[in-house]
């Protein structure tokens, strides 16, 4: 008999098992990404993902075109992707929908003729591998890796407009072989070279050489230093010097700030907000720091970021190449969900290579894929970057729906418990607060609304609260007396 | 009558705890101490361990409760002091130290009392305080620290007629002592695991043989 029980719940759990592993998420749709974050204890929760794949963007797209492989992507705010496919030398443009609007190899001038450089070669694409379309000036920037220059494009008809070459006046040793560029709005260009450990390049928007830009400092690696305190100058000599790690890619947000990331494992940090004297001032004040895995094994299963997207609102994707996923953390370097992954089914990533915003879209290039993924944000998604969008530029009321339309999606995200209490706490409903602070586990904000919740009961019972003071000073002070007393008599015996 | 001991020695222990030098040697030699009080004691100390795990006021407490094991905290409160009890006792054996066992459980459990009151005082107070107060009740568990190791310190020098020096170095053998106790449990044990599984997979492929 109990045998049977056994067997019947048996078939009962291999039956339900698939159904567990196709269950919908919170908010009623299936999503073919799996997503997380991490909480105060550094565990990584369930959560649902925030995006989920909208379109695809392949060869069927290009009208006749090859692809054979995205590198990077930047878009335009009217909505045009512009996708570079390093092999095929070309930088092809669609619309947001996916519709072929032109595809760049042969640089024409405004007359529809195709550029003649001095040694009266036609000025082609020659290995491209990065791309920047600046709005204030309407001009696409081409990183022509291959040639070693960058080209400057109109950015509505595309045609000529002027040709950056290495700067006379460059210093240092680093190559000029731009690979990946932004322009900030008075037309500073920062580019990166890959493998230069002198910093971000940055020139002045005529092409001429300003400086390196940024510093990327190498983790302290203490065998490594113990070794070097032991070793004489001589030995010093033969040892392998340890440089600076090379910043792999750059973004650039509404302020002026460049974003880098590194992918290099000798680095102390991942991803860096550059202010304009090139320190990093990202904020790093989430449950953990900005480095996207933190459950590594070794220091090379480290996320390796290729590229990052900014929005105007402080929130930033970086791509994972290693493992294929993308994180998402808010201005204040908290993360708001990681999801995505590497493999061969529908809507995962071989080698993701490029990143950017598309409104509140995601364009994610993938290099052997050869393809983009657009993403669109699920209804967690959404409402998770709406929240922070309202939160970063202080609309409290509306980020507090937000917040609580996500809890009903996701009861791990600690961020929504914190914004609800830090809400109640500047309605000075402390207790309320006090709840919220506790589920999203920050005892700073907590510590605040208990301040005010006790400051609250203490007046309210202010009558007992001094009694009770009241009688503890005099019990000190008559048992002092009665101390007193004895002691004087003991003396006067 | 029985009352009146227990009163005599509930004296003595609180004698020890503010004059130890004093109280310790009037419970090594005149039979003042008691192992059944030294043992209500720890084993306050090991509740008191689980109480502040879960109870500190969340300002102060940053375990994670969910996955909280109060059998695992209670036994490895408990076994830390009786692992230097033991430890302590084979390095001073060898090392002229007067003291027997009883003594060191004795003084090792009494100077624990201090420590486990002022920790109960600061799990309680934990729940009615802010951030910035956390200083406060943190010196005060410094103090509740300090007291339990100067009252073990004294304790253990009258109990070994020790000076303080050789107190000292006692007691950093005590910790390689202790160390190697471990050490030789962990080998003791995952050995017994290995000769378990040797004998089970014996057993099962006698079964199979047979069958």
């Amino acid at each position: 008999m109990k045998k049977k029980i056994l067997l019947i719940l048996l078939v009962f759990m291999f039956a339900s098992a698939p159904v567990i592993a196709l269950a919908e998420e919170a908010d009623g749709t299936s999503y073919a990404f799996d997503g997380y974050t991490y909480d105060w204890w550094k565990n990584a929760v369930e959560s649902p993902a925030a995006f989920q794949v909208d379109r695809v963007i392949s060869e069927d797209n290009m009208e006749g075109i090859k692809v054979q492989g995205m590198n990077d992507v930047c878009t335009s705010k009217d909505g045009r992707i512009f996708l570079v496919d390093t092999l095929e030398n070309r930088v092809d443009i669609v619309d947001r929908d996916g519709n072929f609007i032109k595809s760049l190899k042969v640089i024409r001038d405004s007359r529809d003729k195709i550029v003649i450089d001095k040694t009266g070669a036609q000025l082609v694409l020659n290995a491209p591998e990065g791309v920047f379309f600046q709005e204030k000036n309407n001009e696409l920037y081409i990183a022509n890796t291959g040639a070693c220059k960058i080209v400057v494009l109109d950015g509505t008809n595309y045609t000529m407009k002027r040709v950056i070459e290495k700067p006379e006046n460059m210093a240092g040793v680093s190559e000029f072989k731009p690979s990946k560029l932004v322009v900030d709005n008075a037309g500073r260009i920062y580019v990166v070279v890959q493998s230069s450990y002198e910093g971000i390049l940055e020139l002045n928007p005529d092409g001429t050489f300003s400086r390196y830009f940024g510093v990327n400092s190498p983790a302290i690696n203490f065998l490594d230093y113990f070794w070097k305190t032991i070793s004489t100058d001589k030995q010093k000599e033969q040892m392998k010097k340890t440089f600076a790690p090379a910043f792999n890619n750059v973004a650039i947000d509404s302020e002026g700030f460049v974003y880098a990331v590194t992918y290099d494992a000798a680095a102390e940090h991942m991803v860096f907000r550059l202010n304009s004297g090139g320190k990093n001032v990202l904020r790093e004040e989430g449950n953990t720091l900005v480095t996207g895995d933190i459950h590594i094994r070794h220091r090379t299963d480290k996320s390796q970021f290729v590229d990052i997207a900014v929005t105007d609102y402080g929130t930033y994707a970086v791509i994972d190449k290693l493992k294929g996923r993308i994180f998402l953390y808010d201005f204040d370097g908290e993360l708001l969900n990681a999801f995505g992954s590497l493999g061969d089914t529908k809507e995962s990533f071989r080698m993701p290579s490029g990143i950017a915003w598309l409104g509140d879209h995601l364009v994610v290039t993938d290099s052997i894929l050869k393809c983009a993924y657009i993403l669109k944000p699920t209804d967690f998604g959404a409402a998770a970057l709406q929240a922070s969008e309202k939160y970063y530029y202080g609309q409290w009321d509306d980020a507090l729906a937000l917040f609580q339309d996500i809890l009903k999606m996701n009861a791990n995200y600690e961020i929504a418990y914190v914004g609800i209490g830090k809400n109640y706490l500047m309605k000075d409903e402390y207790k309320k607060a006090m709840y919220y602070f506790k589920l999203g586990n920050n005892r700073t904000f907590y510590s605040k609304a208990y301040n005010g919740y006790r400051g609250e009961v203490l007046q309210k019972h202010f009558g007992i609260v001094a009694a009770i003071f009241l009688i503890f000073i005099t019990s000190i002070i008559i048992s002092e007396v009665r101390y007193h007393k004895k002691e004087g008599g003991y003396h006067a015996e | 009558m029985q009352s009146e001991i227990v009163k005599e020695k509930m004296y003595y222990l609180r004698y020890a705890l503010f004059h130890p030098f004093d109280g310790f040697y009037e419970i090594k030699y005149r039979k003042k101490g008691s192992t059944l009080i030294a043992t209500i004691i720890l084993i306050l100390y090991g509740i008191i361990k689980c109480i502040s795990y879960q109870y500190t006021g969340f300002i102060m407490n940053f375990n994670a409760i969910f996955e909280m094991n109060s059998v695992s905290i209670f036994i490895s409160a408990l076994s830390l002091i009786i692992l230097f009890t033991v430890s302590n006792w084979t390095v001073t054996t060898l090392f002229n130290g007067k003291g027997n066992m009883r003594d060191i459980y004795i003084v090792s459990c009494y100077s624990l009392l201090p420590m486990v009151l002022i920790n109960a005082f600061t799990v309680f107070a934990s729940n009615f305080i802010i951030k910035e107060e956390v200083i406060i009740l943190k010196s005060i568990q410094g103090i509740g620290a300090a007291w339990f190791v100067f009252v073990l310190l004294a304790g253990l020098c009258i109990i070994h007629e020790y000076s303080f020096a050789v107190n000292i170095r006692t007691l950093l053998a005590t910790a390689v002592a202790a160390f190697i106790i471990v050490f030789l449990g962990i080998l003791f044990f995952s050995l017994l695991e290995r000769m378990y599984y040797f004998i089970s997979s014996v057993a099962q492929e006698m079964i199979r043989r047979i069958h």
